[in-house]
């Protein structure tokens, strides 16, 4: 392995760690309060009565 | 009612992801066999010259890999946060390939990757290319179950919805492996990264060859290109052609709206080659047509009819109608699952109850529903015209054009003549993009082409989506597209600093760029 490769292989693993940094990140800000019940009654409330599942949807 | 700018906006979040995931794939699917194609050269000649393209190729193959590894789960990780009613709908049949993809393709492919870049030191030479081989076959195997699910979201077959679960439940596993749609994307798909692959390495050896530099390495890198890539946009041309059969068979509204065909025509029906669409009226102003292609295209006779988009339209009404049935007695099942009646009615009538829920975009009570409603829900079921339309053209006008390409490089480097050829390389060179732009209009062709449902004829896409906050949607869609576009970036600029390095890079003191070389 020459030094390009080395060199190659730093930045390689740094962009990795930076990608799972930033999914975790998105997932924490923007996802993780944000649950949706899907049983078999969420999905009817949803397909049934769109309007009900709306109000009851976000943020259980 | 679900806000349409809450689907609006999960639309365009998976649509921009899968957009940007699909820049990376079809280079990794399409390098990975020329990867093989070199080594096994290697393996039987002994000549140094086709290890060294292996492992030169093979390190853009890695820095495209590691920069768009991750990229598709976020599409995974999407069906669960904003697509959690879909994911519960037909979880059963759609997680399975997904699944499967995770744990025998992507392993397979991830391990074998590591061994192709460690393991030359290591291993014996059919060891390596073995390792190559079972790579190629990882890859091409994570793409098949993929494209499997999403053949299933084309036409999903294999499956019964259940009042019980309120979900899709799995009745056939091997229709859904075999499932024509399924199949001849995977063909088609693959075909397309083939050529994707072909093109990069035939551009940046042109580049070489203009500039006379590493002349040997690039005219073998340029040949083995010109043959693989021609072989390739056959193969995509070829299996378009018979995914645009399979179209024909399972998605009605998306093959009138490719071809603008407003008016069943009597068979055999023409190709409609170019039109001027006037969607307000509903017709073409006009339009130059091949007779009959389009009959053998979709029918594979010359004596069916393609139903056009009126026609279509009054079928869908028809089956909006029985729909309301089928959500009545769901209705009622769901409040009394003993109810022998309404398990009759539903059973007679289940096959409809996707277009009944169509009109839950715009009423609660399907049985308000009136005259005006039911049409704006009829006019729902065809997407629209004018982008289908000219989105495949310009696909298979980029197709055709590579075709011509990869033609003329192929012929140049039979006689080998491709060094005096300059024109064709500056082609070759400025050609670059063109598969991955004919990749993500064809993406966009199937999905847009889909709407409105999620689940062909089965799921309305605006019951699909998680009832989340617009704002958190605002957010995390710029997050992504921020994320994605650094990848890209990042891609892009290291790409284009070890293509200039060239083979040199390997530091073996064969070649320009590096201290060991001696002209």
């Amino acid at each position: 392995m020459n030094f390009s490769d080395k060199s190659l292989l730093n930045k390689l693993a740094v962009m990795l760690v930076f990608k799972l940094a930033i999914l975790v990140a998105l997932w924490w800000v923007f996802v993780r309060e944000q649950r949706v019940t899907v049983d078999d009654s969420g999905v009817a409330a949803q397909l049934l009565h769109p309007a009900i599942a709306a109000t009851q949807g976000t943020n259980k | 009612m679900i806000s349409e700018q809450l689907v609006d906006l999960s639309r365009l979040q998976f649509a921009a992801t899968a957009l940007y995931h699909f820049l990376f794939v079809p280079l990794t699917i399409g390098m990975v066999w020329m990867l093989v194609i070199m080594e096994s050269v290697y393996l039987m000649t002994g000549n140094v010259i086709w290890k060294d393209m292996t492992r030169f190729w093979g390190k853009l193959f890695g820095i495209n890999f590691a920069l768009g590894v991750t990229t598709g789960i976020t599409l995974e990780f999407q069906f669960g946060t904003n697509w959690a009613y879909y994911s519960h709908y037909v979880g059963d049949i759609f997680g399975a390939p997904l699944a499967i993809e995770g744990l025998m393709a992507f392993f397979l492919e991830s391990t074998m990757i590591g061994l192709f870049f460690f393991g030359w030191d290591r291993l014996s030479k059919p060891q390596h290319l073995l390792v190559t081989l079972l790579m190629a076959v990882g890859t091409n195997l994570s793409a098949l179950w993929i494209l499997i699910a999403n053949g299933w979201m084309q036409n999903p077959v294999g499956a019964e919805f259940s009042y019980q679960t309120m979900r899709m439940e799995m009745t056939d596993f091997w229709a859904v492996l075999f499932n024509p749609d399924a199949q001849a994307k995977f063909v088609h798909t693959v075909s397309a990264g083939y050529a994707t692959g072909a093109m990069f390495v035939l551009s940046i050896s042109s580049w070489y060859l203009l500039k006379k530099r590493d002349v040997e390495f690039a005219k073998r890198s340029f040949r083995v290109a010109a043959a693989f890539g021609l072989a390739s946009v056959l193969s995509v041309i070829v299996l378009g052609d018979e995914s645009g059969y399979t179209v024909g068979e399972a998605q009605q509204t998306k093959l009138a709206a490719m071809e603008a065909m407003w008016e069943t025509k009597p068979a055999p029906a023409g190709l409609t080659l170019v039109a001027s669409i006037n969607e307000v009226e509903q017709k073409n102003n006009w339009e130059i047509e091949i007779p009959w292609v389009m009959g053998v295209i979709g029918t594979r006779s010359l004596s069916k009819e393609i139903p056009g988009i009126h026609e279509i339209k009054a079928k869908n009404r028809e089956r909006i109608v029985r729909g309301i049935i089928a959500v009545n007695a769901l209705e009622a099942l769901r409040t009394n699952r003993q109810d022998a009646v309404a398990k009759q009615v539903f059973e007679e009538h289940k096959t409809d109850l996707g277009f009944g829920l169509l009109l839950k975009k715009y009423v609660v009570d399907v049985n308000t529903a009136t005259p005006e409603i039911i049409e704006r829900a009829v006019n729902d079921t065809v997407p629209r015209v004018t982008p289908m339309f000219w989105a495949f053209r310009l696909m298979v006008s980029l197709g055709f054009s590579m075709l011509l390409l990869f033609g003329l490089a192929f012929w140049s480097t039979l006689k080998s003549a491709c060094m005096g050829k300059p024109w064709l390389l500056k082609v070759a060179l400025w050609m670059l993009p063109a598969p991955w732009l004919a990749c993500e209009l064809g993406w966009f062709v199937a999905e847009y082409g889909r709407q409105p449902w999620t689940i062909y004829g089965v799921l309305p896409t605006h019951l699909s989506v998680s009832t989340l906050s617009v704002n958190s949607l605002y957010g995390s869609l710029a997050g992504f597209i921020g994320f994605y576009t650094v990848l890209l970036v990042v891609e892009m600029f290291l790409m284009v600093k070890f293509a200039r390095m060239g083979p040199g890079s390997l530091g073996t003191g064969r070649y320009v760029n590096e201290p060991q070389f001696h002209a």
